[in-house]
């Protein structure tokens, strides 16, 4: 267990560690499955069969990545995600970060990895209507939650929400890194604070950096948006 | 289908006359912005968007060392671990951006964070975690990330046989500086120190990532960069493969900070490692890497300075001297003297030279020589907006470095408008004479300055494609750091060819589709695509013309072009569709071909062909602060930018671009900095808690007026200037205004509390 989080981690995590923000510590007070072998080499394999799978209702078909490695045991099973209203129901390593599997499982890609040490904000979701840094969320903690992308705010060109609309209007993005977590926490700002202050549009985007930097028209779009413009 | 393939001999100095009003530029709603909807349904690719779920993923092993010789790899472990499907070491990965072998196996690093060696695996934790398996053996060397300490006699080289680690060279030496510097009335002279210090960092949140592809004997790179064209021609190189066969696409690049350019690793790393594991394959530099290691976020230059006036303000001589890891200073572009001597010393240290960024060396010149200039304008009893307006450059200058025109000059003109703006006449006093009625000081200052931006790549390729429908598609090979350039070129050939903005489409950042793009850095990009879009669309229209021209039994001098239809000029009920004048024998209804056109980058209007085609962008800045002399803090009260840009071509996307790099100031002045450990010369603060970029919650958004200055002087197609680099340089006027506050100078970038403090004498 302890050599094979050693391993997971990197050198710069290491680091970190010795300052007191270790991910092992992390993995531990967040409740992980990952006791006794389970973290060992047996679990290292469990995506890399190509599983394809399917389910009913809103329908969405995924395919696990092609690859193999020499461990064969299967550990977490079939989880079953709720993403923008559809059910995705997979395998996924209990080390998976929540980032990843959308991402690189789901094809959910509008969503980015900055940092992936829970600084930048630009891989922010709604779980349960709360913004969250998904490179913090473990995938396994996020099972049988709504899990909300910024894809669900623009579909498509012909369904663009009100927040992608005034984003896309006011010029609120310039390379358009940074813009999907900078809508997802404006939706959950708007949710409970339908309309917000510039201080409160501010305080609530803090968590989201741009270099940029397209900060000024985010937060006059926000205050646009909660006022009807 | 019949293809119309024109290629008109350029006539470079033949005047334009560019339509006024215009009907297309500077009238484009976002809704019809192709970048901007593409961002906001997430259609805009990142590199590692590409392939999900059939790519692998890079562990990096880096050098946690300023200066090292590598003397040994092993990877026996880690090409043994779950998951991994390739490791390769720098002796596989022919990068410019690698250690490069010196004898043998050895190889010498040069910075913190060079790559040694790469595992692809099937997943970032597993790549990860075999990456730190793989031992590397180094000599560690002495090593120096100080420019001072690098100047200094016996100090470490940074690269080992090269000392020094200096070079100093005379740029420019007009007039007669000594003699006119003595019968100066007043002189202040900070030669025999190290003057204003600029150092400054930046941390970008978008990583370097690159994800690479085999199709057989041809490279598919993804990845984020200005020179995409470059790209190509140093891996085919690199590689022995034919530029042909090597397709690099850069959508989604980051906004063009950090490393943005041709010898990143990241590209050659997922190459290499994608041919050996025979899958593609995502290389994501971490964090720690990505602020560290080839990422050029740091930069330092010093100046001293000695500065004689007459006693009306009129300069007599300036004699500079500039010192930095970057940098240039043009001093000539700004402050008008016939009498003028520069020498730089470039200096190399143990840190990667600083790369793409906004005027990247216009922030080191601006900010080394405007306090100078400030402190002059007390010493004369001037108010400073009024000395430098007195010895602000006029268009009938030149350049003295070159001996080239100016050209497009609208220093007075900002400045008087960022004045008027900021109601400077009304706030400015003596320094330390206003306090506010909770104690905290009150200053304002002000700056001025120039970014040069423009091309000095060779050749550029533009193609302009009308299809038989109407519809138009523009093709140019360059990056696509954001929309600038994409939406000005789709602006740019919408006004010239006379159609509507709807119905045309642009590729960029593509090159097996697009001719030679050169670089985008420096903000070139429409300064240097542009004219290259306007040409290749002229020549569309030539034949649309000629075509409409015979269905309307008339000259094509009698003709106009405007709303996707070719109309007589003196009745426009008589009119062909653009898409009815396409076929090549042009029958009403029944067109049957599409028109190409080519157009190539050419130099400024009325410059002499062959000469590098820079033109300038002036920018003037006021800021009034409040300092808290007990905490240090130091609060914005108002802030005012003007920028000259030319013509806008697209308002929104210019508005945003000032006001981004307004915002990039205040992390110059109140946040970043780079840290190293004076010990081992590694980055202390690699992260984004420890480094952190400027938020919403820093921001003063509240109280920033930030203009553009649209100057008619036609520098270039339709007198667009671009923009992008020159708003974040000014940010001398907050140390300006905390001059005026207190009477003190902090002469470093950053203005910390501790440090305000310090200068307060408080500490």
């Amino acid at each position: 267990m302890e050599e094979v989080i050693n391993q997971i981690m990197s050198e710069e995590e290491k680091e970190v560690q010795q300052k007191g923000l270790s991910r092992r510590e992390f993995l531990k007070d967040a409740g992980l499955v990952v006791g006794g072998a389970a973290v060992g080499s047996t679990l290292l394999a469990s995506a890399c069969k190509g599983t394809t799978t399917t389910v009913a209702g809103p329908t969405v078909t995924t395919t696990l990545p092609p690859v193999t490695t020499t461990v064969t045991k299967t550990v977490d099973p079939r989880s079953v995600f709720n993403v923008n209203g559809k059910e995705y129901k997979m395998d996924v390593q209990p080390y998976w970060s929540l980032n990843f599997v959308l991402r690189e499982q789901m094809g959910l890609t509008f969503t980015k990895v900055g940092c992936d040490r829970g600084e930048c904000g630009h891989c922010t979701v709604l779980i349960d209507g709360a913004p969250m840094y998904s490179c913090m969320v473990l995938a396994g903690d996020a099972t049988g939650k709504k899990i909300e992308t910024a894809e669900s705010l623009s579909p498509d060109l012909m369904n663009l929400s009100t927040i992608a609309k005034a984003f896309r209007d006011n010029e609120a993005f310039q390379c358009g890194w940074c813009t999907a977590g900078f809508m997802m926490a404006a939706k959950a700002l708007l949710a409970a604070t339908p309309k917000p202050t510039i201080q409160q549009v501010k305080e609530a985007l803090a968590g989201h950096l741009c270099v940029c930097t397209a900060i000024k028209e985010v937060c006059e779009t926000v205050v646009k948006i909660g006022a009807g413009g | 289908m019949v293809q119309t393939f024109i290629n008109v001999t350029q006539t470079y100095n033949k005047p334009e006359t560019f339509t006024d009003p215009t009907t297309v530029i500077g009238k484009i709603p976002n809704q019809l912005d192709h970048f901007a909807n593409r961002v906001i349904t997430g259609d805009w690719d990142f590199p590692g968007d590409i392939l999900p779920g059939e790519k692998l993923f890079t562990g990096i092993k880096f050098c946690p060392y300023a200066h090292a010789n590598i003397k040994a790899v092993d990877t026996s472990v880690a090409e043994k671990m779950p998951g991994v499907k390739a490791v390769v070491t720098y002796m596989e990965i022919p990068s410019p951006a690698m250690p490069q072998p010196t004898t043998g196996t050895t190889a010498e690093i040069t910075y913190e964070g060079m790559c040694v060696a790469a595992v692809a695996a099937t997943d970032p934790w597993l790549a990860h975690a075999a990456a730190n398996a793989i031992k590397v053996t180094y000599d560690v060397l002495s090593f120096v990330v100080d420019m001072d300490l690098a100047m200094k006699d016996g100090a470490p080289a940074a690269v080992t046989g090269t000392t020094p680690n200096y070079r100093t060279t005379t740029a420019i030496n007009k007039g007669d500086v000594d003699t006119n510097m003595k019968n100066a009335d007043v002189v202040i002279d900070n030669s025999a120190y190290s003057g204003w210090a600029s150092f400054y960092s930046h941390n970008t949140p978008e990583p370097r990532e690159a994800t690479a592809k085999w199709v057989g004997d041809e490279l598919w790179v993804w990845s984020g960069s200005q020179q995409i064209t470059g790209h190509i021609t140093n891996i085919a190189a690199a590689l022995k493969m034919d530029e042909s066969k090597v397709h690099f696409i850069s959508h989604g690049c980051g906004g063009g900070y950090g490393d943005r350019k041709p010898n990143g690793e990241e590209a050659w790393i997922a190459a290499t490692l994608a041919k050996k594991a025979g899958m593609p394959v995502n290389t994501m530099c971490s964090r720690h890497v990505n602020a560290t290691g080839g990422a050029t976020h740091q930069s330092q230059q010093k100046a001293a300075i000695k500065l004689g006036c007459k006693k009306d303000g009129t300069i007599s001589a300036i004699d500079a001297q500039w010192y930095g890891t970057t940098g240039t200073i043009h001093l000539q572009l700004t402050y008008a003297t016939d009498n003028i001597r520069v020498t730089g010393t470039p200096i190399t240290t143990n840190v990667p030279r600083t790369g793409p960024f906004r005027s990247v060396n216009g922030m080191h010149s601006c900010f080394c020589s405007d306090q100078v200039f400030d402190q002059m304008a007390y010493q004369l009893g001037m108010d400073p907006v009024d000395f430098r307006m007195k010895i602000a450059v006029t268009p009938d200058r030149v350049d003295q470095a070159t001996n080239n025109p100016l050209g497009s000059v609208a220093l007075k003109e900002v400045l008087q408008k960022c004045s008027d703006t900021f109601g400077w006449k009304t706030k400015f006093h003596a320094p330390g004479a206003k306090t506010l009625a909770d104690g905290r000081l009150h200053g304002v200052g002000s700056c001025y300055t120039v970014s040069e931006k423009g091309s000095s790549s060779p050749g550029r390729t533009i193609i302009v494609r009308m299809a038989q429908d109407g519809s138009v598609h523009i093709n140019c090979g360059i990056g696509a750091a954001s929309s600038g350039t994409h939406t000005a070129l789709a602006v740019v050939v919408a006004e010239a060819l006379g159609t509507t903005m709807d119905r045309t489409n642009v590729t960029v950042g593509e090159t097996l589709l697009a001719g030679y793009g050169g670089s985008q850095a420096g903000s070139q990009g429409t300064m240097s695509n542009a004219y290259g879009a306007f040409d290749a669309a002229k020549q569309v229209l030539g034949v649309l013309m000629t075509n409409a021209a015979k269905t309307l039994k008339t000259t094509t001098d009698l003709l106009t072009s405007s709303g996707g239809k070719i109309f007589l000029t003196s009745d426009p009920t008589k009119f062909v569709l653009h898409k009815d004048a396409v076929g090549s024998n042009c029958i009403i209804g029944k067109g049957d071909g599409t028109v190409l056109g080519a157009g190539f980058k050419r130099p400024v209007l009325n410059w002499p062909v062959g000469q590098t085609n820079t033109v300038r962008t002036y920018v003037a800045e006021m800021v009034e602060i409040a300092v808290d002399k007990e905490t240090g803090q130091i609060e914005v009260l108002s802030w005012c930018m003007v920028n000259d840009l030319g013509k806008v071509f697209f308002p929104k996307g210019a508005q945003a671009q000032l006001n981004g790099g307004m915002c990039m100031q205040y992390g110059f002045v109140f946040g970043w900095e780079q840290l190293f450990d004076p010990t081992t010369g590694a980055t202390l603060n690699g992260d984004f808690l420890n480094q952190k970029n400027p938020t919403s919650a820093d921001l003063p958004i509240e109280v920033m007026t930030i203009l553009p200055y649209e100057s008619n002087n036609a520098a270039s197609v339709y007198g667009g200037l671009g923009c992008g680099e020159p708003p974040d340089i000014c940010y001398a006027a907050f140390h300006n205004a905390f001059y005026n506050a207190t009477g003190k100078r902090i002469a470093n970038t950053l203005m910390y509390p501790a440090r305000v403090l310090t200068a307060l004498g408080v500490i």
